[in-house]
């Protein structure tokens, strides 16, 4: 009864139809790589080529010592949080490190794409206290037009661009990191 | 806010009270102002900045034009994902809605973030009385929630307060060290607390930035992740909407990510970008489609443009009368200059006063990055509230006065020049006195010795 009332309401007020424009790609062939680290730094994240690291295993125990508990989604790195048992997803509070995958990454705003294809349960990369995501660097495209133009969103449950650890203003405008989600974000690029 | 009830907003009265404090509004104008300044910063980088407000303003006319078609095709598409698609007429539709769906799953405990609608809705009020915890989950929202306080800013609610009162009322509420005033240490404390929340909920409501016509999905723009925080750790989510929020393709949030972080704070997109397309398996998802006055304001040709707002907040951080008078000043749940064209549409009679908080420089349209012609529909809004009778009696009887004076040259010539020898030994109570707000704050000018129509008939024959 609702539906039909608005939108009757909106066949009788709105304007006369006009056209959608075409959207231009906007593509200007800056260098992909060192776009995305700049831009992703600037956000708060790190950006480590996977060449800088000899021994993954050892990489991990070095970086996050503390980091007792560790769920991977990326099938080279196992964890030792058995995410398939996970009875519901607030179970996941005590993860310290998450290691996802990431198809696609956007140069102009240093930005990962995750979606519920490579991490489930949905809630891992936000509940974690830190964020590792593995990129290949033949996947960064320059901004976002060419993002959306190349990430099927129809095929998707959820999908989230992350640009950096979480992070607030709301107090005097002071930048802090580590608000509601994860403390830390760092990105592994592979070429 | 004590004159929240009556029947009309005093947007001066308001602002003369938030002025009082000097100090304090000085440092309000530079918070706000450094807003600005990174809006400038972020975009200056993008070499096509101004054709993607171009684009972005086409596309939003041609959403208004073609909203319902595009509204089924998103109600189509929705339901095909598995989402339940509710419509809500008005205010009360929708609470009606989030309370249903909440008792149907007994839930005791509502997580949200940050969510405009909600707040027109006054939907936290409404489930408090029906006995459901309600906690607004960014960080701002939480700290004007502690304070029982509406946002005073769309994009950061709590810009208002110092660090040194969110100290205080972090002691009071969350037991932090007593004259602790670090921002960095409160965040952490709020983020604790914010935790348990999560893990306590049993749902969980967002808003919506846009909802994308071709595949019934909805995106959600946060810096600190707490609308995904509360989505997918709870079986059931919400997504409220207004009618407005539609993009029709997926490629058109190209443009819309682009501009709206980048108008918003400067950033080049917010920390996450969330795009929720289906339920989570074993959830329930909900998005609640609400009208509340916006198929009517459609309806308003001079004023139905208003509503390709993006709520980035760029004209509030642009606007001097905002800067120095405070959200509060507004009223409304949306403040400032798109604020101030988007209520009286709503209610006249409330707001009649908004459209004339402003100085039409003309620096909100400047920035809007789809491209409202605000101050232009400001102007256009005075004219209404004079046409409607709605005008105060302090600007209408002096404008008429001034109006029949403007009319006959010999009256002008003549008014003129006595009022140019009286203001020079006039008492000053005839000129600043209770009655005359305009000479408020004001000093007049030392009086020409002639008009300038005696200057030019002089002074033109030596040309």
């Amino acid at each position: 009864m609702s539906k039909g009332k608005i939108l009757q309401a909106i066949r009788t007020n709105k304007p006369s139809s006009t056209p959608l424009p075409e959207v231009p790609m906007y593509e200007s062939g800056k260098d992909l790589l060192k776009t995305f680290t700049q831009s992703a730094r600037a956000s708060n994240s790190r950006v480590i080529p996977w060449h800088n690291i000899n021994d993954l295993d050892q990489w991990i125990k070095d970086e996050y010592s503390d980091c007792r508990c560790i769920a991977s989604t990326w099938s080279d790195y196992a964890g030792n949080v058995s995410l398939d048992d996970i009875q519901a997803p607030k179970d996941l509070h005590t993860v310290d490190l998450a290691i996802v995958c990431s198809p696609l990454g956007v140069a102009e705003n240093g930005a990962i794409w995750i979606t519920d294809h490579l991490v489930r349960p949905r809630i891992l990369p936000f509940i974690t206290q830190h964020l590792v995501v593995v990129l290949d660097h033949a996947n960064i495209v320059e901004n976002m037009h060419m993002a959306y133009e190349s990430l099927h969103l129809r095929d998707v449950g959820f999908g989230v661009f992350i640009a950096g650890p979480s992070k607030t203003a709301d107090i005097e405008q002071s930048l802090v990191v580590g608000a509601q989600g994860a403390r830390t974000h760092t990105v592994l690029v592979k070429s | 806010m004590s004159d929240a009830n009556k029947t009309t907003i005093d947007h001066a009265a308001r602002a003369a009270s938030f002025i009082a404090d000097t100090e304090r509004t000085d440092w309000h104008n530079k918070a706000i102002s450094f807003l600005r300044t990174k809006r400038d910063g972020g975009i200056a980088p993008i070499e096509e900045w101004e054709d993607l407000r171009q684009l972005a303003s086409q596309i939003k006319n041609n959403v208004l034009s073609n909203l319902d078609g595009y509204l089924m095709q998103f109600e189509e598409m929705a339901l095909a994902n598995g989402t339940k698609v509710h419509w809500a007429e008005t205010a009360e539709d929708h609470n009606r809605i989030v309370g249903d769906i909440l008792a149907n799953h007994s839930v005791r405990s509502l997580v949200k973030s940050k969510s405009m609608l909600t707040e027109e809705c006054h939907l936290n009020q409404y489930l408090e009385s029906k006995g459901i915890e309600v906690i607004d989950t960014d960080l701002g929202e939480r700290i004007i929630q502690m304070r029982d306080e509406a946002p005073s800013h769309i994009v950061a609610p709590a810009i208002h307060i110092r660090k040194e009162e969110v100290g205080e009322l972090f002691h009071e509420k969350l037991q932090t060290e007593a004259g602790a005033s670090d921002p960095k240490y409160l965040t952490e404390a709020a983020r604790q607390h914010l935790r348990t929340k999560f893990l306590a909920a049993d749902a969980a409501l967002t808003g919506v930035n846009f909802a994308i016509a071709e595949t019934g999905g909805v995106v959600v723009c946060t810096n600190e992740g707490n609308a995904d925080m509360g989505v997918h750790i709870h079986p059931v989510q919400i997504h409220s909407m207004g009618i407005e929020k539609i993009v029709p393709q997926t490629k058109h949030l190209g443009i819309f990510t682009r501009l709206l972080s980048r108008s918003a704070t400067g950033q080049p997109i917010t920390i996450y970008t969330s795009h929720y397309q289906k339920p989570k398996p074993e959830g329930e998802m909900h998005i609640i489609i609400v009208d509340n006055g916006r198929s009517t304001h459609l309806g308003k040709e001079k004023f139905r443009n208003a509503l390709k707002c993006i709520r980035c907040g760029a004209c509030m951080n642009s606007c001097p009368v905002y800067r120095r008078s405070g959200g509060y000043s507004y009223g409304s749940t949306v403040p400032g200059p798109i604020g101030s064209i988007l209520t009286p549409g709503f209610d006249l009679k409330k707001f009649k006063n908004l459209p004339f908080a402003s100085s039409l420089c003309g620096a909100c349209s400047d920035v809007c990055p789809v491209k409202i012609n605000i101050h232009e529909q400001l102007y256009e809004w005075r004219q209404i509230v004079y046409q409607e009778g709605a005008l105060n009696k302090s600007k209408s009887i002096p404008l008429k006065i001034v109006g029949k004076v403007l009319a006959k040259p010999r009256l002008y010539d003549g008014l003129g020049k006595i009022m140019r020898s009286a203001l020079g030994w006039m008492p000053r109570f005839l000129t600043h006195n209770r009655l005359n707000a305009w000479t408020n704050g004001r000093e007049l000018p030392d009086p020409p010795k002639e008009s300038f129509k005696d200057w030019y008939a002089k002074n033109k024959k030596d040309v």
